[in-house]
């Protein structure tokens, strides 16, 4: 007779081998809670995946016809996701008490009813996410989800189909190749697949791999649709979040099968697969690589004095822009260009006056769009009349967000398995260095952001030469060694190596014999933990002992580091001598206001304090020293020369929204592009300022 | 008896529910991230003002912005930050909680009687009716504060509440400890019973020390407590044989049958 405990735990139990169902049922149910309300903890990197209708339609006019594809794509694979992990729970409640030895479950319709219950929860909590982010959408977005439900229907119903069509010929070749590897695996071990009495493999079994067979067929179909997205609009209608589904159901297919496996012998999932992430990490292919072009050309970046000279006698503006997603790039296109604007009314000649720009992360992305506004004929910008509608400052918003998940649940996920494929190729044969070591997230962000002719194929030795023309500012994008931790400029202009007094390398002096494409310098330096791989360049095959370049975030947030040191190089030996130097500061987010906010306690935050507190010092450390390195460089030449004007993301835009934290994903949501808007419209003491250091006049009513 | 018993406790779980949703909706205002540190380190406004002390008034402007500014509320271009309404969400708050009150008295007093046999019983009337008094009390001088026209705090009053409610849920926890019935629907009881136990404790501890913060910290076990045990009394009589039979009846019904057989799990 077993005690009332005893057969409380032995039930609990299940949680254990439900572990990976139960886990993606719990993410899917609070996802959108952990990413919607305007104070969530994930809000500023999930929120917009929920925005499923305006990643197809930037501007904010998807059409009828597009919202009801996005709603009803969402609404079958959540509910997809959810029949997989429905399925997969409910195998092991079957058979864990063969399987596993566990207390046999009465297999009532209460918990049948329960094992549906949960998922199913979850996809509406998903769809629901999507309704209350997306804006406009209610009687699209309902016809989509009706329609939505009736695929699913009608999957269910291609299930019963093909398991009539597999019973009927299951001597035929395709049901051989479909279930000899499955079979084979019960062959090794049989308990909990097959029946102990007939020793047949048990038909739930079979029937929740052809399910298994109908969700690869999506993830198959779905990669069909949105590898040829760019060239098809209505296709752009499919969301991110579907993507995202995709890949929670085929994680839960995944790992439901290896702890089905495993966890009988008492061996733990995560050992399996860190035992298999060991053995695949021999392959040099597994890494990421960048792209970069052969070149027989010699020329180093443009010196800094060189660019500076240009501005003698006249005044220069020097800009760093600072990291923070797609905020950071949206913020430091738009101040440029909102600048810009400004100085056409004033007569001011920003322009011309603007010579160099370092930028991170981010704020690398918005450099690299409004510097690609210049026209290398006659160096100068074209008129901008209306920022919100200008080029590069709706570039520089527009979501991202899509390629990067994209990437991830794609080629990232198959060269996760099997890297060893990742190098081989026909088209010359190669066994290691094919043109897929190239194809990840990272990548897939980077052709992104071509969203220009010119982007697509200007490179870092092009735009050297229209900075040593004086047809384009000089830029440098800072990057980090992970290796190092230097920090790496990809620009047209750097730092002398004699002049430095930090550690810090220059690309084209390191790897001389390529050049970079822009997007691919401007996405090295934003490389977003995680959002973006670590990458070493592609230059003498796999084989190759190169560095891992990520964000320049890691070494300075703030892009100062570099453009001090290079305008204390530039103005040292005396041949650049402008009549000032502004020199701009473009924040994507607020800095300062420490709050205190407390609440962890206890030993678990003693374990992780060494961390939290390096992180709260990344923050802090940079913030002051690029502030006192600013102060130092101006004290060394007089206090005058030089001009500081900082354009700071408001820590607060008005009460009725309360404080929202920028977004850090590659998706801006309207209502950022809104705050976005109304930022710049809060900045105008500093763009009168600006205007003022530019040509010494009252320009009060020329900024408005 | 029984029959009784289980109708009183599920009325009691109906006004919870009311009383929680009145709850959200009195509160949705007031949820301010205020621009500077409030008084005592409390991070929600409402409590910094219902416990400001006298001499921390002087200071309300700080946290609350002038009602000029909520009158004219007009956007200040070159400026850093746009003048808020802070003040007109607070009254807002303050207006809209007489319905709140109204309500988690009512359950109070229901869970008091569904423990009137008990020594607890009508000693959580008294505290319940007693903790809404002094809310009453206390929203009249908050009235007061945010329209500058009050002539003391609501300190003294908010204090004697808080100490009513406190010890209003002290006295519910054994009623959340049955000796019979299923042990799923006795867990979440149990659960109910440990926050109120250690939310009422800690509450009181902290005004007998007068620390503010680990009021406004008891104040949010309590509310944990309030969900389980609305949840409990609600549930008394689905869960009393436990959980999976009340699914196989839920799994009986018209509107969720279907979903315990479809999609089919096995060939038919």
């Amino acid at each position: 007779m077993r005690s009332r405990f005893e057969i409380t735990l032995s039930s609990l139990a299940y949680g254990y081998v439900l572990r990976v169902p139960i886990l993606v049922c719990l993410s899917l149910l609070a996802l959108p809670f952990v990413a919607i309300p305007t104070d969530a903890i994930a809000g500023p990197l999930l929120r917009g995946l929920f925005d499923i209708t305006d990643q197809s339609a930037p501007a904010g006019g998807a059409s009828f016809a597009q919202v009801v594809v996005a709603f009803a794509l969402v609404t079958v694979i959540a509910l997809m996701a959810a029949a997989t992990i429905w399925i997969t729970t409910s195998l092991i409640v079957a058979d864990g008490e063969e399987r596993f030895g566990l207390r046999p479950v009465e297999k009532s319709p209460g918990l049948q009813l329960l094992l549906r219950l949960f998922p199913l929860l979850a996809a509406i909590a998903v769809v629901g996410g999507a309704f209350i982010q997306s804006t406009g959408t209610v009687f699209a977005g309902l016809l989509g989800a009706v329609f939505g439900i009736a695929v699913f229907v009608l999957l269910i119903r291609v299930r019963e189909t093909w398991w009539r069509l597999f019973s009927a010929r299951a001597k035929s070749r395709l049901a051989r190749v479909l279930f000899r590897p499955f079979v084979w695996v019960v062959s090794l071990t049989p308990e909990g697949f097959t029946d102990p009495q007939t020793g047949e493999v048990r038909l739930r079994h079979l029937f929740a791999l052809v399910q298994l067979f109908i969700s690869m067929l999506l993830y198959a179909v779905l990669f069909a649709l949105k590898y040829d997205a760019d060239l098809r609009p209505i296709l752009r209608a499919i969301p991110t979040l579907c993507i995202v589904l995709l890949l929670s159901m085929m994680l839960c297919w995944g790992l439901t099968a290896v702890t089905f496996l495993f966890d009988r012998f008492r061996i733990p999932a995560l050992l399996v697969l860190a035992t298999y992430g060991t053995l695949v990490s021999v392959f040099p292919q597994g890494d990421h690589f960048f792209a970069s072009i052969p070149t027989a050309r010699t020329e180093r970046p443009v010196p800094a004095a060189t660019v500076l000279a240009r501005r003698n006698g006249d005044v220069a503006v020097v800009v760093a822009a600072t990291g923070g997603g797609i905020q950071a790039s949206a913020w430091a296109a738009r101040v440029l260009a909102g600048i810009q604007h400004d100085s056409v009314a004033c007569r001011t000649g920003f322009d011309r006056a603007l010579v160099a720009i370092s930028a991170v992360s981010g704020g690398s992305a918005g450099a690299m769009f409004f510097l690609d506004a210049y026209d290398p004929a006659t160096g100068a910008l074209p008129p901008m009349i209306d920022i919100d509608s200008e080029p590069s400052v709706k570039a520089a918003e527009a979501s991202s967000l899509d390629e990067v998940a994209f990437g991830l649940a794609y080629p990232d996920l198959v060269w996760t398995v099997a890297p060893f494929l990742k190098g081989l190729d026909f088209n010359p044969p190669s066994l290691w260095n094919g043109r897929n070591l190239t194809a990840d997230r990272g990548t897939a962000l980077e052709d992104a952001w071509k969203r220009t002719a010119s982007l697509g194929t200007s490179t870092l030795l092009s735009w050297r030469d229209d900075t040593a023309g004086a047809k384009r500012p000089a830029v440098m994008f800072n990057a980090t060694v992970v290796e190092t931790g230097q920090r790496m400029v990809l620009g047209s202009t750097t730092v002398a190596k004699a002049e430095r007094r930090s550690p810090l390398l220059d690309f084209r002096e390191e790897y001389g014999d390529v050049d970079l494409l822009i997007a691919t310098a401007a996405r090295l330096s934003a490389t977003f933990p995680y959002v973006s791989p670590p990458a070493r360049v592609k230059r003498r095959g796999v084989f190759e002992n190169a560095v891992h370049l990520v964000d320049g975030g890691y070494y300075d947030n703030y892009g100062t580091a570099t453009l001090v040191e290079w305008l204390d190089e530039a103005l040292s030996d005396g041949a650049a001598t402008p009549r000032r130097i502004v020199f701009v500061q473009i924040r994507s987010s607020p800095s300062g206001g420490f709050d205190s906010t407390g609440g962890s306690r206890g030993w678990l935050f003693e374990t992780f304090q060494p961390l939290t507190t390096m992180l709260g010092v990344r923050g802090t450390g940079q913030l002051s020293h690029s502030d006192l390195h600013v102060q130092l460089l101006r004290n060394q030449y007089g206090g005058h020369l030089i001009v500081p004007v900082t354009f700071e993301f408001p820590r607060r835009l008005n009460a009725e929204t309360d404080d929202v934290a920028p977004p850090l994903s590659w998706h801006l949501t309207p209502k950022d592009r809104g705050r976005l808007h109304d930022a710049w419209g809060l900045m105008r003491r500093d763009r009168l300022d600006l205007q003022h250091q530019l040509n010494d006049a009252d320009n009060a009513t020329c900024v408005q | 008896m029984r029959l009784a018993f289980n109708r009183l406790s599920i009325a009691t779980f109906w006004v919870g529910l009311v009383a929680a949703g009145l709850g959200l909706w009195t509160a949705a205002p007031a949820r301010l991230r205020p621009a500077r540190p409030l008084p005592e380190g409390v991070h929600s406004p409402m409590l910094a003002l219902e416990l400001l002390r006298e001499r921390d008034r002087v200071h309300v402007p700080e946290f609350v912005d002038p009602p000029q500014q909520a009158v004219f509320g007009a956007e200040a271009i070159g400026t850093r930050i746009r003048p808020t309404r802070e003040r007109e969400h607070l009254l807002r708050t303050v207006r809209r909680d007489r319905y709140f009150i109204a309500a988690y008295d009512a359950f109070l007093t229901l869970a008091g009687t569904l423990a009137i046999r008990t020594p607890f019983g009508i000693p959580l009337i008294v505290a319940a009716n007693a903790a809404a008094y002094y809310d009453v009390q206390e929203n009249r001088l908050l009235n007061g504060v945010l329209t500058d026209a009050a002539t003391a705090v609501p300190r003294e009053p908010s204090l004697k509440k808080w100490a009513f409610v406190f010890g209003a849920f002290l006295l519910m926890a054994p009623a959340l400890v049955p000796r019979r019935g299923a042990i799923f629907w006795r867990t979440l009881g149990l659960a109910g019973a440990a926050f109120a136990l250690v939310g009422g404790v800690e509450g009181l501890l902290a005004i007998v020390y007068a620390n503010d913060q680990l009021l406004e910290s008891a104040a949010g076990r309590l509310t944990v407590a309030f969900v389980f045990a609305a949840i409990f009394f609600g549930t008394c009589r689905v869960l009393a044989e436990g959980l999976l039979p009340a699914l196989d009846r839920l799994a009986a019904t018209r509107w969720l049958g279907w979903l315990s057989r479809w999609p089919p799990s096995e060939p038919t």
